[in-house]
């Protein structure tokens, strides 16, 4: 499973978890209805330094993810319904700001929509 | 502890994850920045905030950021003193919703501090106030409003005053009923500037009776500071916040100009302009009330109907002023010779109609004779000077309550008497049978 794999949003929906913490580039899974994360990926805990008991169950944008709680990722999440797209962007890592490209993905009707996160050279 | 990698010192497990979740979800935005304006440390409010205005690229430094949402802060920062610490302190910054991309058309309004740091670093703090910087919108243009109904009203003053009943506010309406500047009425008691008499029980009574019902209604003379005093109501009702009474709106009434203006209306509708006698309308109102009271078939009073003999010739002759002058002092005249009770009429043109309440037929002509007597006395002076006599024929009929009809037909039967008077040669009473 690669960031740039055209049928990643495919994938990711059969994925089992175990299978997501082996791949380099990090993944949350939220619920479409709520945002709450369900998936929280190794890579994604080592990037943010935040353990999966931190953030599982909370909601993704409002209170995990602030930074991305904007018109450039939180909203399209919101107001795309066939969503997947790739974004460069900036996270604060560890509060120190760092470039990362963002797969946006949401299937129309499923219950859980994705970002993957990978560090942007 | 779940998830794979658990105990490598990435993971965020420990006490380090405890800092970042801190830091991650603290609401105010923290930048920490050289001198050259490149970002050591940024919290992921900044980004929310910063990214969809600088995109990606702008954000190594923090000059592109500053210069859009608040223009002349990186010089200010770049050129401060180095024995200044707090550079920008709690400014508040407003982004337009074409420069923040929000979408719900709002302004981002944030408070924004810089402060120096060690090492030649800077700190950059910034505050989401768009909340409170709407209410104070709203507040500000609420109180935009009420100053301006306040100013426009007319015949109202209003103000406020403290607690302690210590005049607080002042605006135009005050100064237009009261006569008195705010400086000369702010910081006054409330007794000083209404009146004393107003207050016989204390402010601190008044006051309190206000608090316990709400409000305190209080009517009694005011004074202008040019002296002049004025009826008026005054009410007074306390501001209330959860806590307690913080002041209260003071509203004072001018009463005269009330009623004043109230009996100018009632006045206009039932009397006659040049003479200021009663009309037709007021002698119908007045007797239907009468009847309405009276037993049937009882007699009421007496109908005098007057008409001046030969005014033609007075307006012909003298012109329509002296004619004018004629009416007047016969108004007069015969309001001169009735009792209070008794109604004077001018009914049009030179006729005039006098009701003598309660009178009934003998003393009807008892009176009207009186009156005929009165105005053929002395001449009348015209406005030139000239002396001009004159004379009326009176027609009597007596006025009893049976039906609708009573008045209409004792005015009638009033004016054949009139016209046999007329016809009888001028200035006499004649007396109608009655029905």
């Amino acid at each position: 499973m690669r960031f740039d794999d055209d049928d990643l949003p495919q994938l990711l929906a059969v994925a089992l978890p175990d299978a997501l913490d082996n791949v380099d580039f990090g993944i949350v899974g939220m619920r479409t209805a709520d945002e709450t994360v369900v998936v929280y990926n190794v890579a994604e805990t080592r990037m943010t330094g935040l353990g999966r008991e931190r953030v599982m169950g909370r909601r993704f944008f409002d209170d995990v993810a602030p930074c991305t709680n904007n018109v450039m990722v939180a909203e399209r999440f919101r107001l795309e319904p066939d969503l997947d797209a790739v974004i460069d962007y900036v996270f604060t890592l560890r509060m120190r700001p760092s470039p990362v490209r963002l797969r946006l993905m949401r299937l129309r009707d499923a219950e859980l929509m994705w970002l993957a996160v990978a560090w942007r050279p | 502890m779940t998830g794979a990698g658990a105990g490598d010192r990435d993971d965020g497990a420990g006490d380090e994850g405890e800092v970042l979740e801190l830091l991650y979800g603290l609401p105010i935005g923290l930048c920490l920045f050289r001198a050259d304006g490149t970002v050591d440390f940024a919290n992921p409010l900044v980004a929310q905030v910063a990214m969809p205005i600088v995109g990606p690229v702008g954000m190594s430094r923090i000059w592109p950021f500053l210069d859009a949402v608040a223009p002349g802060t990186s010089s200010r920062i770049l050129e401060a003193p180095g024995d200044v610490v707090r550079v920008v302190q709690a400014e508040r910054v407003v982004v337009e919703p074409s420069v923040s991309r929000r979408r719900d058309g709002r302004d981002l309004v944030f408070s924004l501090s810089v402060q120096r740091q060690s090492g030649g670093r800077w700190l950059l703090t910034m505050a989401d106030v768009t909340a409170e910087h709407e209410r104070e919108v709203t507040h500000r243009k609420a109180v935009a409003s009420l100053e301006a109904i306040v100013n426009a009203i007319v015949e109202y003053a209003l103000f406020t005053v403290t607690p302690t009943g210590m005049v607080d506010s002042w605006n135009r309406s005050g100064e237009r009923l009261l006569g008195r500047t705010a400086e000369a009425a702010i910081g006054r008691s409330i007794a000083e500037v209404l009146d004393p008499s107003l207050f016989s029980d204390g402010i601190a009574a008044v006051l309190d009776r206000a608090v316990r019902q709400g409000w305190v209604e209080i009517e009694g003379e005011v004074f202008r500071t040019d002296g002049r005093g004025f009826w008026s109501d005054v009410i007074l009702s306390p501001i209330l916040t959860d806590v307690a009474a913080t002041g209260f709106t003071v509203v004072v009434r001018d009463l005269t100009e009330r009623k004043t203006s109230e009996r100018a209306l009632q006045r206009a509708a039932f009397t006659d302009a040049l003479t200021g006698l009663w009309n037709r309308r007021h002698l119908f109102a007045h007797v239907q009330r009468l009847l309405a009271d009276a037993e049937p078939g009882a007699p009421v009073g007496t109908i005098a109907a007057l008409d001046l003999d030969r005014f033609k010739s007075v307006n012909d002759t003298h012109g329509h002023d002296a004619g004018d002058a004629v009416l007047v002092e016969v108004g007069r005249r015969l309001t001169g010779s009735v009792r209070r009770t008794d109604v004077v009429c001018r009914f049009g043109g030179e006729e005039f109609v006098v009701f003598l309440q309660g009178a009934d037929l003998a003393a009807g002509r008892r009176i009207a004779e009186t009156i005929r007597r009165t105005v053929a006395g002395a001449a009348v002076t015209l406005p030139d000077g000239q002396p001009l006599p004159v004379t009326a024929s009176i027609g009597v009929a007596v006025l009893r309550a049976d039906g609708t009809e009573a008045l209409t037909g004792a005015l009638q039967r009033a004016d054949a008497a009139l016209y046999e008077a007329k016809d009888a040669g001028r200035n006499r009473v004649t007396v109608a049978d009655p029905p």
